[in-house]
């Protein structure tokens, strides 16, 4: 069974926008992939005029909230221009008692890349000593950063609709890999997210690693 | 009685699992466009509520179930044919001359009525397809899992498409706007012209491979309602309208509809005429809800006067099996899956709640809700007209139109 990869488009986004977009992004991925018996939950996003829908489990709400948290924790700490985050599905097999280990192994069928390029905001910016009284056009700046902001703003909420309608058209494309249902209600498949970002020491090696190995076979030629 | 493998066995799981289908997409549509048909989902969210089984095809749980799914039974015989749904936005172009000649019958204000969104389900037949026969057990259990998948992106899509925000507007019920949005359901369309095809997108959704052949989803969409200026009715003060056409003053046998949301049904007026590009009386496979906002399609609708079952037996029969036999079928072989038969699935826990079939039917047609008792009572029965060009046309009962189609049999 091969692994299938998908790599969501890369998102610029501002700190306090990380929770929004994440949640949107995995509760869709999710949804999509919760295969169980589901109740729909619409939610709005406050930030952008999109709604998404969760499966109104909520487990997994908070679940994921605590890997978001993590995940705003360590872009703080470690501020870094790309950010990653992994949701992986994966099926448990059989246990292999060996005398070396009772490890579970588990074997990833689906692999989720979001990438997010945080906004890395020098300290304030500097502004004019006063307002200017020219009748050439001088803009205030306190305008044109709303100007530029509202204008990043729809660029991000265009982007994430993008996204949205990428992941609809994965999950739609590749239905063969999708292993039969373990769980007869909500989330459906066992799943991990794990975060990484440009600081750590493998990033992209280990992207490209997985690429490599989880990639179409036509890929490696 | 042996289940597995047992071709017809499988054969009828198969096409249960198509007209189910069909159903929930129809469901889901109608769900996420049509605010008059949409119920309060508010404080049930938990799955503690005891779920319907009807409702937990495809593992969506949607709750309610409008009375257009019951409709969609008795209309569509043929799993073979498409499904189109069309919705339509519906707006008031105020009259040039004073506002309150604005909605008398002689000269009512007109209406325009624009297709934003054409939906068409299939169950597309592929003569190519050679009938798995080896492995048929599980090919339908793998069409339900893809369908599965199919259904949430149509559900999540719903959400992205432009005509989801007007559907939000219409929905908050602390404001009354000046357009609505109404839903017709067919087996054919109309192309659109050329000018609107133009702004219009097509998205279609990857197809579940199903018993030779497939089912497909696929929607022609607006680009952009921007053009519709979809504002709050502000210029149109809501007006208690007694003497339209079709209303119980001019119309005895027509009992006023009830509605849910008094201010708003009085602030979109009931039109009287026809407007050109939505006569139902040319189309066969064809239903529309009618115009009435707030008019909600359950079976609580009263028609005054006589009831239109009987009506049918007048009729020309002029359809090629008889109609008794639609019933027939009806009767015996669907009913409302009251008990869960859970088959065992080899590596399969997830199993669609099929409801009963007899082995030897060959059901050419389906329902899953409980068609027979919605079509006995006399009072909610749609009527149903058979027509020459070998049509049946369905006048849901809520349909402005129906007084119109009583006038004609009269004739």
């Amino acid at each position: 069974m091969n692994c299938e990869v998908c790599q969501l488009k890369e998102l610029e986004v501002e700190h306090f926008e990380i929770r929004e977009v994440l949640r949107c992004i995995l509760h869709t991925i999710l949804f999509h992939r919760a295969l169980g018996l589901v109740r729909p939950k619409d939610i709005d996003l406050e930030l952008f005029e999109i709604t998404y829908v969760q499966c109104g489990d909520i487990e997994l709400e908070k679940k994921i909230d605590e890997k978001i948290d993590q995940f705003i924790d360590k872009v703080e700490k470690h501020p870094n221009k790309k950010n990653q985050i992994c949701l992986s599905f994966y099926e448990v097999k059989n246990k292999q008692a060996t005398w070396f280990t009772n490890k579970v192994e588990r074997l990833h069928w689906e692999q989720w890349y979001i990438n997010l390029n945080v906004a890395q905001h020098p300290k304030s910016p500097k502004t004019h000593s006063g307002k200017s009284h020219h009748s050439k056009a001088v803009v205030d700046p306190g305008e044109s950063a709303f100007e530029e902001r509202s204008v990043r703003r729809a660029a991000l909420e265009s982007s994430l609709r993008e996204v949205l309608f990428q992941i609809i058209k994965f999950v739609n494309e590749k239905k063969d890999h999708v292993p039969s249902i373990p769980n007869l209600e909500g989330v459906s498949f066992p799943f991990e997210i794990t975060i990484s970002s440009s600081s750590d020491s493998a990033f992209g090696m280990d992207m490209f690693k997985r690429m490599l190995q989880t990639g179409h076979p036509t890929m490696l030629s | 009685m042996d289940l597995q493998g047992n071709p017809q066995t499988e054969h009828g799981r198969f096409e249960q699992i198509v007209s189910q289908f069909l159903l929930k997409s129809l469901h889901i549509i109608l769900d996420s466009r049509v605010p008059s048909i949409r119920h309060d989902h508010s404080g049930d969210n938990s799955l503690g509520i005891r779920v319907k089984k009807s409702d937990k095809w495809f593992s969506l749980v949607l709750g309610g179930r409008p009375a257009a799914l019951d409709n969609l039974n008795f209309w569509h015989r043929n799993l073979m044919e498409p499904m189109i749904i069309d919705i339509i936005l519906v707006q008031e172009v105020p009259n040039s001359s004073s506002e309150h000649n604005l909605c008398t019958t002689s000269g009512l204000g007109k209406y325009v009525e624009t297709v934003v969104e054409r939906w068409v389900v299939q169950y597309e037949y592929l003569k190519t397809m050679h009938p798995q026969i080896g492995d048929s057990s599980s090919s339908y259990k793998k069409t339900y899992k893809k369908s599965i998948i199919l259904l949430r992106s149509l559900y999540s899509m719903m959400r992205l498409l432009p005509a989801y925000r007007a559907f939000r507007k219409l929905s908050s019920s602390s404001q009354a706007y000046d357009f609505d949005i109404n839903y017709k359901v067919s087996s054919f369309s109309a192309p659109f012209l050329r000018a609107e095809e133009e702004v219009m997108k097509n998205y279609t959704f990857a197809p579940v491979d199903a018993q030779q052949g497939r089912l497909s989803i696929s929607v022609t969409y607006r680009e952009s309602l921007s053009d519709f200026n979809l504002e709050i009715s502000t210029s149109f003060p809501p007006q208690i309208i007694t003497d339209y056409v079709g209303s119980p003053a001019t119309d005895p046998m027509r009992a006023f509809p009830s509605t849910e949301k008094g201010v708003r049904s009085t602030s979109f007026p009931l039109r009287g005429i026809h407007s050109p590009s939505s006569s139902p009386f040319q189309r066969p496979h064809s239903w529309t809800s009618g115009l009435h906002r707030g008019a909600s399609l359950t079976h609580n609708q009263t028609l005054g006067g006589s009831p239109p079952a009987h009506r049918t037996s007048t009729m020309p029969y002029d359809f090629q099996s008889p109609p008794t036999d639609i019933y027939g079928h009806r009767i015996q072989n669907y009913r409302l899956p009251t008990h869960h038969k859970t088959t065992s699935f080899d590596e399969y826990q997830l199993s669609p709640p099929f409801s009963p079939s007899p082995s030897p039917s060959p059901p050419t047609y389906l329902s899953g809700g409980n068609p027979m008792q919605t079509r006995l009572r006399s009072e909610t029965a749609p009527e149903i007209r058979i027509t020459k060009n070998w049509g049946v046309e369905f006048w849901n009962d809520e349909s402005l139109f129906w007084s119109e189609g009583v006038k004609r049999q009269q004739r």
